[in-house]
C-alpha cells in the first residue's frame, strides 16, 4: 500500500497505559482562539508550563521526550503525530526552559477535529512503549542535529554560565547520554503531572469562526495555568567560558533583563535587541562590517517571567577587535540616541514586530509564549498596531531606552568563546 | 479573504499622486490584483514585471539579477533604497525567476504609503552608473558563488536548464561569474528600459487595505511606461522533453544529490490539480520510506527528501530529490517508480485518495502562509493565465480529483524523466 500511515506501523503497538483518569469533560486553562480572513490554514497550539528539565532533579530532554512520546503513541486512536500528518497538516514539538509547546498547522476545516483529539491525547495522555521508542529516535536526530549549531553550542554555554541554579541553565535536547537516562517511567510521570489540563493554553488562529474549536477544547478558560512559573537564578558573577568547536571561531554574551511583568522594560529591550542585532541593518552589524567582514551577527531579547535574557551572538570572528566593537555598541545605547535616528530605529521594529506575526502559527507562537509566561495581554500580536504590546512601544523615549539600557546592559554578562576545533580532532569527535 | 480585479482608472490617477503629479500618466496601466485582509498585521505589494531570465542575452547570464540589485541599491532621498525602505517601516525584497522578476514591497500599514513612493522614486530614477553596477555585481557574483554549494539548487538548475532550453529561462539564476564580468552600465539601463514596463505587468496587493494599499498600487503602477516588453530570446535550441536521461556533475558537497526531474501541466490546465494530489503522493511515499520525521522540517533544503510542483514558469515541471547524506538516495527513485507503477496498476481507495487529497490541500496552503507568499501565488497563477481567482478555486479542484485521473495523470506526467545527479568532488573527506 502506499499510504502506510504511522497508525499502520503502530498496529501491534502495546496497550496503551492511561495515565491520568477525570480529565474528561475539563477544557484548558486558558483558551484563545483568534479568527481571521486570511487563507484557511489554521494554528492548533497547546502550551504547558512545565521545566524542560522536569520537576525534581534536573533531567535534560524530559518535557521533549514526553511529549513527542505522546504524539507518537497510539492514545485514544490513531496516533496525534500520523492525524496531523493524514489531515494534510504539519506537527511541531518545543521544549523551552519554561514551557512545552505542541504546534498543529493544517487546513481550517480540520482544525476543531485537531485540537480536540490534540488536547485529548495530552490531557488524558496514553502512552505506549512503542510510541516512546519512536519518540527517542526522534529526539535523538533532532538532538544530533541541533547539537552541530553554532548557535546552540554558545547558547548552552551561555545559559549555564548565566544561570546559578533553575532550568533556564539547561538545553531542552538531551546529549545520548542524556537520552539513555530518560527511563519510560519517568516520561509518564513527567507527562501525568505537566499535561493536565487545568496547566494547559490553548491557542488557535487562522479559523474563520471560533465556536467549533472552543467545543472541541470543551469551552472556554479564562485562568492562568496551574503550575508556578519556574524560577531561575542568575549568577552573581557570570563566568566567562572557552571551547572548542568545529562551529567556531564564535563568541556570545548573554545578560539578565527585566522580567515580564515590567512590561515598559521589556518592551525596550525589545527595541534595544533590534536596534543593535538586526542581522543585516543593526548598529552591531554595521560596526563589524568594517571590523569583521563576513562576520555574522545575532540576537534576540527572550521575555520570559523573570528575568529575561538579551543574546548577543556572533558568528565567524571571535577577534579581541570584533568583541571590543560590540562592547562599544553596547555602551553607545546607554546614552540617548538622537530623535532621528531613534524614529528610524522605532519604525524598523515595529514593522518587525508587525512581520513577524503574519502567519497563523506566527501568531499562535506570538499569543502562546506570552500567555504561559503569564502576561497574555501584552502578546505583540494581540491588538495589532493598536494593541497593548505597540503602545508600550509608541510610549518609549531615547532617554527611558538609554536608562533601561543602563540598568541591565551595566552588569556584567556570560561571555561564551568557540575556538575553531582543530581538524584531526574534529574527525576523531565525528568518528566517535 | 477578499479577492478583487481592480481596473484601476486611469485618469483620476494624477490626482492621486502628488509626489508624481508632473510625470506624464501612462495611457494604460499594469493589471492590478487586490486581495486585502481584515485581519493582516501588514500591507504588501508584489511586483511582477517582465524582466526574467528569458529576456537577457546567454552572454549575460546574471543581467536580470544585476538590475534588481541595482535598483534596490538606488539612492532615494539619500539612502539605497532598501535601507530607505527599512528606516520608513518596512522591506523591500526581490526574486529573479525565468520568465519575471518580481519585488515584494511590505510596511506597517499606516506607513506603506510613504514605502511604496520610495520604490516609485527608485523606478523613476534608477541608478546604473558604474559605480552601482560594480555593487550589483558584486553581490550577484557572490550568490551566483554560494548556489553552486547548495545541492538541490545545483540539481534543480540543472534539470531547469533542459527542460526550459528553448529560451534562456533556464539560465542559472545568479548568472556565472565570466557572464556577470561581461555586464555593462549601459546593458542594465537598456534592460532596464526595455523591460521594467506596464504591459505584461501585474501588480498584487495584499494584506491590510487601510489606510495605504490601493494608493501605494497606483503610486506604482503610474511610473511604468507603457509598451511592450523586448522579446524573449530563444536559444536556438529544441525543448527537451523528460525522457529518462542523466546529467552529472560536481560540486564540494558532503554527500550526493539526485533530482529526479517530470514534466507537469500549469496551473489552470484540467491535469494540475491531479498532478497536485500525485505529487503530494509521492514526496510523501519517498519521505517516509527513508527517513520518517516524526515532528516536521522547516525548509525543503533541510528535508533529506521531498518533491516540488515547479509551477513558477511554463511549462512546469515536478522534481523529487534525495540528499545521500540523509540516507541511500536511489531508494527515492525506486520509490517513486513503485508509486508511479502501483497507481498505474490499480487506481487508489477512497481513503487512501482522501488522504493524497489532504495532503494536496495542506501543501497549498501552506505555500500562502504569508503576505507576501500569497501575493506571489495569486500573481503567478494570474501570471500563467490561471486566473486571478485561482488561489481559490484550485482548492475543490483537488477536492473533486477522481482515481481515474491520477491514474491518468500518472501515465501521462511520471513515466519519463530526467535524473540530475550532483556529486562530490574527488578528494573531499
Amino acid at each position: 500500500m502506499i499510504h502506510r500511515s504511522i497508525a499502520a506501523v503502530l498496529a501491534s503497538a502495546l496497550a496503551a497505559v492511561p495515565l491520568a483518569a477525570g480529565a474528561a469533560g475539563a477544557h484548558p486553562a486558558r483558551t484563545i482562539v483568534q479568527t481571521g480572513d486570511g487563507p484557511p490554514l489554521a494554528a492548533v497550539e497547546l502550551w504547558f508550563r512545565a521545566p524542560s528539565v522536569g520537576f525534581g532533579e534536573p533531567l535534560v530532554g524530559i518535557a521533549q521526550l514526553a511529549a513527542e512520546s505522546v504524539a507518537a503513541s497510539v492514545g485514544h486512536g490513531e496516533p496525534l503525530a500520523a492525524l496531523v500528518q493524514d489531515s494534510g497538516g504539519r506537527l511541531q514539538i518545543a521544549t523551552f526552559s519554561d514551557s512545552v509547546q505542541v504546534t498543529a498547522v493544517v487546513p481550517a476545516a480540520s482544525a476543531a477535529r485537531i485540537a480536540r483529539a490534540a488536547f485529548e491525547d495530552y490531557t488524558r495522555p496514553a502512552l505506549t512503549q512503542d510510541g516512546y521508542k519512536r519518540a527517542r529516535e526522534s529526539v535523538a536526530v533532532e538532538a544530533a542535529e541541533s547539537q552541530a549549531d553554532p548557535d546552540v553550542q554558545l547558547r548552552t554555554q551561555l545559559f549555564d554560565a548565566l544561570f546559578a541554579q533553575g532550568p533556564d541553565r539547561y538545553t531542552a535536547l538531551p546529549t545520548v547520554k542524556q537520552l539513555g537516562a530518560l527511563a519510560y517511567p519517568e516520561i509518564v510521570a513527567f507527562a501525568k503531572r505537566a499535561f493536565r489540563a487545568e496547566n494547559a493554553v490553548a491557542v488557535v488562529t487562522g479559523v474563520s469562526e471560533s465556536a467549533p474549536v472552543l467545543s472541541a477544547l470543551g469551552g472556554a478558560g479564562t485562568s492562568e495555568p496551574v503550575e508556578a512559573p519556574a524560577a531561575s537564578a542568575a549568577s552573581a558573577a557570570p563566568p566567562s567560558v572557552v571551547s572548542d568547536s568545529v562551529a567556531g571561531p564564535a563568541f556570545g554574551m548573554a545578560f539578565a533583563g527585566p522580567p515580564i511583568a515590567d512590561q515598559r522594560a521589556a518592551t525596550a529591550m525589545d527595541f534595544l535587541a533590534d536596534y543593535l542585532l538586526d542581522a543585516k541593518l543593526g548598529a552591531v552589524a554595521e560596526a563589524l562590517h568594517g571590523v569583521a567582514p563576513g562576520t555574522s551577527v545575532s540576537g534576540q531579547f527572550i521575555t520570559l517571567h523573570d528575568p529575561g535574557i538579551l543574546l548577543v551572538e556572533v558568528v565567524g570572528n571571535a577577534s579581541g577587535a570584533a568583541r571590543e566593537t560590540v562592547e562599544r555598541a553596547l555602551q553607545r545605547v546607554q546614552q540617548p540616541l538622537d530623535a532621528q535616528t531613534f524614529e528610524a530605529a522605532r519604525r524598523r521594529y515595529v514593522y518587525r514586530v508587525l512581520h513577524d506575526s503574519q502567519s497563523a502559527q506566527a501568531q499562535a507562537d506570538n499569543l502562546g509564549w506570552y500567555a504561559v509566561e503569564g502576561s497574555p495581554s501584552y502578546a505583540p500580536f494581540n491588538g495589532g498596531e493598536q494593541g497593548e504590546y505597540l503602545a508600550l512601544a509608541r510610549s518609549l523615549t531615547p532617554e527611558y531606552v538609554a536608562n533601561v539600557a543602563r540598568v541591565y546592559l551595566k552588569a556584567a554578562p556570560a561571555i561564551a568563546t568557540l575556538t575553531p576545533q582543530p581538524a584531526a580532532q574534529a574527525q576523531k569527535g565525528a568518528a566517535r | 479573504m477578499l479577492l478583487r480585479a481592480l481596473s484601476v482608472a486611469v485618469a483620476s490617477l494624477a490626482l492621486m499622486l502628488p509626489a508624481f503629479a508632473a510625470a506624464p500618466v501612462p495611457a494604460a496601466t499594469p493589471r492590478i490584483i487586490e486581495i486585502a485582509s481584515a485581519s493582516a498585521p501588514v500591507t504588501g505589494m508584489q511586483l511582477f514585471v517582465p524582466a526574467g531570465l528569458d529576456r537577457q542575452p546567454r552572454n549575460r547570464s546574471g543581467l536580470a539579477a544585476v538590475v534588481a540589485q541595482a535598483l534596490i541599491e538606488t539612492p532615494v532621498n539619500g539612502l539605497a533604497l532598501a535601507l530607505a525602505v527599512a528606516r520608513a517601516g518596512g522591506s523591500i525584497t526581490y526574486t529573479v525567476d525565468g520568465q519575471e522578476t518580481h519585488f515584494y514591497l511590505e510596511a506597517a500599514p499606516s506607513h506603506f504609503a510613504e514605502a511604496a513612493s520610495l520604490f516609485a522614486l527608485a523606478l523613476t530614477h534608477p541608478d546604473f552608473g558604474p559605480v552601482a553596477i560594480e555593487s550589483a555585481a558584486a553581490y550577484v557574483t557572490q550568490r551566483a558563488s554560494a548556489s553552486n554549494g547548495d545541492g538541490l539548487s545545483v540539481g534543480a538548475a540543472m534539470f531547469r536548464s533542459i527542460y526550459l532550453a528553448k529560451t534562456n529561462a533556464g539560465l542559472p539564476t545568479w548568472g556565472s561569474v565570466a557572464t556577470i564580468a561581461q555586464i555593462s552600465p549601459a546593458d542594465a539601463a537598456d534592460f532596464f528600459r526595455e523591460n521594467y514596463v506596464a504591459r505584461g505587468s501585474i501588480i498584487v496587493g495584499a494584506g491590510a487595505a487601510a489606510p495605504g494599499l490601493s494608493e501605494g498600487e497606483r503610486m506604482v503602477a503610474a511610473v511604468l511606461p507603457d509598451r511592450d516588453a523586448a522579446e524573449i530570446v530563444g536559444s536556438g535550441r529544441l525543448p527537451v522533453k523528460a525522457r529518462s536521461r542523466e546529467l552529472v556533475t560536481h560540486r564540494d558537497l558532503p554527500a550526493a544529490w539526485i533530482v529526479l526531474g517530470y514534466d507537469a501541466p500549469a496551473p489552470g490546465s484540467r491535469d494540475f490539480a491531479p498532478v497536485l494530489v500525485l505529487e503530494s503522493l509521492i514526496g510523501q511515499a519517498v519521505g517516509r520510506g527513508l527517513a520518517p520525521p516524526l515532528v516536521s522540517t522547516p525548509t525543503d533544503a533541510e528535508m533529506p527528501v521531498g518533491s516540488l510542483y515547479l509551477f513558477d514558469t511554463v511549462p512546469s515541471a515536478v522534481i523529487v530529490y534525495a540528499n545521500g547524506a540523509g540516507g541511500d538516495p536511489t531508494l527515492a527513485v525506486r520509490t517513486v517508480a513503485t508509486v508511479i507503477d502501483t497507481l498505474v496498476a490499480a487506481p487508489l481507495t477512497q481513503a487512501e485518495l482522501a488522504l493524497a487529497k489532504a495532503q494536496a490541500t495542506g501543501n497549498m496552503l501552506f505555500e500562502e502562509a504569508t503576505i507576501a507568499d500569497r501575493s506571489w501565488l495569486t500573481g503567478n497563477f494570474a501570471r500563467e493565465g490561471a486566473g486571478d481567482d485561482y488561489a481559490a478555486r484550485v482548492l475543490p479542484a483537488i477536492a473533486a480529483v477522481t482515481p481515474a485521473q491520477l491514474r491518468t495523470a500518472a501515465k501521462r506526467y511520471f513515466t519519463h524523466y530526467t535524473t540530475s545527479i550532483v556529486l562530490p568532488r574527488e578528494g573531499r573527506p
